[in-house]
């Protein structure tokens, strides 16, 4: 056996059992893929798709039977060649918008996407309102003390030094 | 027997709400207020009218011909304190019996048979009672009917020595009480009409389908009291902020009222909220603590309001500003309240929770919801524009952080609100189906969390009133400093940290390095008079250690949450008894499965063998029990909380080459979470406890 062959097989030996020892992210580990890079992909889709029978609960984390069939299913995809988003939409073909986790946006669905932008644009607006009608009433009303208030401040104010002094 | 007498004791607070709603009408004090300042002019003080304890029930009113120019008589007799107190006894009474009929296994109550079992232990026959729609309405009826009566105790205690001579003070108390009264009759008749928890079938069976395994677990029962008792605090901020918008009462006293009440619900809707928590963290092999599911939203936006309130009625105290905005976060924060209640009762979104063995029908729970907040909202919207604030202050200002703040809590639970009914919505509309899960909250809340975080840091440290920029700038030199320095060595020391997590320790870093550097300067920089530092500690006050602490508190969840979910390490393996597991610091040695007999279950029950630096520190015991009752499974996850992380162990199913399935993550940094949530609790703690000991020892209450 000639060296480079030799150095080829050392570092196979070095990197294989690398890879193997990486940490596992399948929740099974009879599902879970021997390359790692497919393995993180379809982990992260998994983290995207919703368990269809448990209460919004990613399929990566539900230990039901259905989600289990969706991540066995995912990582056929991948190994298939599929993309992710090809992978999303073989999903989504089969069972509808509902396993995305993340709602896309479509029309049906401006509302949710647009509601937290106008919500914060009507309390800007509100605030701002707010501040303006705050600052016209102080102005009709001066802030300082009135005359009686003033006269009856320095009353207080000589009883109590009267009453230091004691 | 003992059911029908509770049935009776039910339809009994039903009634005695009503009278107590009719008693302390607010129509019926009109109705002498008017006649009395008819006969009398305005010059004269114009008297309520003063019954005597027999008129008491009569409608009729005979305005006091005598004009009392001080010590009026209050306008309901002392004897009326009797009321809220009779509601409260029957709460109990029906409480008792339908308890009684869980203890004793009565099958012939279907609510009964329907979620227990002969063989189930005592302690979950009693919680068991709390689980299905009856019992839980039935608890919040005994809930509210427990606040009606402390916060009756409150006002009837205030009115002894100062109501005598403040009408208006009367008629906001007497509408208080006639609100929670009509609120209680009406929770008491939506039990009846829906879930009504004391119905017998003829035939009863021989025993029951069994508690839900899912809900057999103690922190699961203690969920249900804690949060039902959250819930009647927002009953009574809710009847408190009608009153005062009725009787154009909203100021600092009124904040006086409000203050035990609301510190009180926002420290019971966080425990509701960190006990779901670390229930869905221990349950089964997800590990996760947050799902953003219906049932945890449907806390969290009550919750979100009440946090928001806390601060504006601190406001309202100091200042005598804010007051319609007070009153409106009142009225939403009980709203929000119920409808989460009937979001999570009903099956409008998505499959049930196992917990909720069949459909129920909540309607009247909705139409309920329907009447009593339009007639608020329609209440407030008359009103609100009457409520004059005199004071003013600057945009920079303490009052300003404050209410940006409430504004972007009340924002962020709109948020919440609208992506937990928009599935909802939409399947409505159009008839299709989507998810609005975690990724869309994340998305969209950051944008507003982030200037909330920021704001969080140093409105603490503004002046009252009105305050300057620069001078802000010198007050937080030591706090922009001191987070500058965690971010830069979190970003290098974790070179290749995404963005989302570092802005989150970022921030938590700023909200702590503010809150000590506050601290700081209030224990050092203070001049002492002559005394020792020792004095500036004293000098503090329980309400500034209370924020301080429920402000770090939050700091450190969110700095634990971002943490644990970056570094979280997961190892799933199929194991041999004997093998080794190495994750995080930790090995954990796998030392095989015993198959063991519980109360009602077996279980397989793993032992694992925790070392660090090879020396043992604990022994984890995950287990998978079977509940033969149901036939269904739940897997309790084993989890060590070390001081740098936690370990998560739980066992599977047998795989196929003969080991068992393991799953074991470590998360770091998630005890911060939970030290987090409890120091937030004890914050809420510290203010209400406090106060009540300093009433109890007549002392007064602190300013500030």
């Amino acid at each position: 056996m000639n060296r480079p062959f030799l150095i080829l097989l050392g570092v196979i030996g070095l990197v294989v059992p690398l890879l193997l020892s990486s940490p596992a992210h399948a929740v099974n580990p009879d599902e879970m893929l021997s390359n790692t890079v497919l393995e993180e992909r379809a982990r992260d889709i998994s983290q995207e798709l919703r368990c269809l029978v448990c209460q919004n609960q990613s399929i990566d984390d539900s230990d039901a039977e259905l989600a289990r069939d969706l991540r066995v299913l995912v990582r056929e995809r991948l190994v298939a060649g599929d993309t992710d988003q090809q992978v999303i939409d073989y999903i989504v073909a089969r069972y509808g918008d509902y396993v995305l986790l993340n709602p896309p946006l479509k029309p049906e669905t401006y509302v949710l996407w647009a509601s937290p932008v106008v919500l914060a644009i009507l309390a800007l607006i509100a605030v701002a309102a707010f501040y303006r009608r705050k600052q016209r009433e102080a102005g009709a009303k001066p802030d300082k003390l009135s005359k009686d208030e003033q006269t009856r401040l320095n009353e207080i104010l000589e009883t109590a030094q009267k009453d230091g002094s004691k | 027997m003992l059911a029908e007498f509770g049935h009776f004791a039910l339809l009994l607070i039903l009634v005695a709400g009503f009278s107590q709603a009719l008693l302390f009408s607010p129509l019926r004090l009109h109705a002498g207020r008017i006649v009395a300042s008819l006969s009398f002019g305005t010059k004269t003080v114009t008297a309520v009218s003063g019954n005597s304890g027999n008129e008491a029930l009569s409608d009729v009113h005979e305005p006091d011909t005598t004009p009392h120019s001080s010590a009026l008589p209050t306008p309901f007799p002392n004897n009326l304190i009797a009321l809220p107190l009779i509601i409260l006894a029957l709460g109990i009474l029906s409480q008792a019996a339908l308890i009684h009929a869980f203890v004793v296994s009565d099958f012939s109550l279907p609510i009964v048979a329907d979620v227990s079992h002969s063989s189930t232990p005592l302690l979950f026959r009693v919680g068991a009672a709390f689980t299905p729609d009856g019992g839980a309405m039935l608890l919040w009826v005994l809930a509210t009917a427990l606040a009606n009566n402390v916060f009756a105790l409150q006002v009837f205690r205030r009115a002894s020595h100062t109501l005598t001579t403040a009408s208006s003070d009367t008629l906001f108390i007497a509408n208080a009480l006639s609100i929670l009264g009509l609120v209680i009759a009406l929770l008491a008749l939506v039990t009846l009409i829906d879930a009504d928890p004391f119905l017998r079938v003829a035939v009863a069976p021989l025993d029951g389908r069994g508690m839900s395994p899912q809900s057999q677990d103690v922190l699961r029962i203690l969920r249900e009291p804690v949060l039902y008792l959250g819930l009647a605090g927002l009953t009574v901020i809710f009847t408190v902020s009608i009153a005062g918008l009725l009787t154009h009462k909203i100021d600092r006293s009124f904040a006086e009222t409000l203050r035990p009440w609301v510190i009180g619900t926002w420290l019971f809707l966080g425990l509701a909220i960190a006990i779901n928590a670390y229930r869905s963290y221990s349950q089964q092999a997800w590990g996760n603590w947050w799902y953003w599911d219906t049932a945890e939203n449907s806390l969290l936006i009550p919750w979100l309001l009440t946090t928001a309130l806390v601060h504006c009625r601190a406001v309202l105290e100091k200042t005598d500003t804010l007051k319609s905005w007070t009153a409106f976060l009142g009225v939403s924060a009980f709203a929000v309240g119920w409808f989460g209640v009937y979001l999570s009762r009903s099956d409008l979104l998505g499959p049930l929770t196992e917990t909720l063995s069949q459909s129920a029908d909540s309607t009247a729970l909705l139409v309920g919801f329907c009447l009593l907040f339009s007639a608020a909202y329609f209440l407030f919207w008359r009103q609100a524009d009457r409520m004059a604030e005199q004071k003013a202050f600057g945009f920079v200002s303490r009052e300003s952080g404050m209410f940006l703040n409430s504004v972007t809590l009340s924002l962020i639970a709109a948020v919440i609100l609208i992506g937990t009914i928009y599935p909802l919505v939409l399947r409505w509309v159009d008839g299709e189906n989507i998810t609005v899960g975690a990724p869309f909250y994340v998305e969209a809340l950051l944008p507003v969390v982030l200037p909330l975080m920021f704001i969080m840091g140093f409105a603490p440290v503004l002046r009252w009133r009105q305050d300057e920029l620069w001078l802000i700038g010198r007050r937080m030199k030591l706090a922009v400093m001191l987070s500058l320095i965690i971010v830069l060595f979190v970003s290098i020391r974790f070179i290749d940290l995404s963005p989302l997590p570092l802005i989150g320790i970022g921030l938590a870093g700023w909200i702590l390095a503010a809150a000590l550097s506050d601290l700081w300067a209030r224990l050092w920089h203070q001049p002492d008079h002559g005394e020792s530092k020792y004095r500036n500690l004293q000098l503090l006050g329980p309400r500034y250690i209370s924020m301080t602490l429920a402000h770090i508190g939050l700091a450190i969840l969110i700095a634990g949450g971002s943490a644990s979910a970056v570094w979280e390490e997961q190892v799933v393996l199929s194991a041999r008894a004997g093998q080794s597991i190495e994750v995080g610091p930790y090995n954990l040695q796998y030392e095989g499965v015993a198959l063991l007999a519980g109360e009602n279950y077996a279980t397989r029950q793993a032992t694992f063998i925790l070392y660090r630096h090879s020396l043992p520190v604990a022994e984890l015991f995950p287990e998978i029990r079977y509940y033969p009752i149901r036939g269904t499974e739940t897997r309790e996850a084993d989890i060590f909380h070390g001081r740098d992380g936690d370990v998560h162990v739980s066992v599977g199913d047998r795989s196929e080459d003969g080991g068992r399935i393991v799953t074991v993550r470590f998360l770091p940094m998630m005890p911060w979470v939970w030290t987090g949530m409890i120091l937030m609790l004890i914050g809420g703690s510290i203010s209400i406890l406090t106060r009540m000991f300093l009433r109890i020892r007549k002392n007064g209450v602190p300013a500030s």
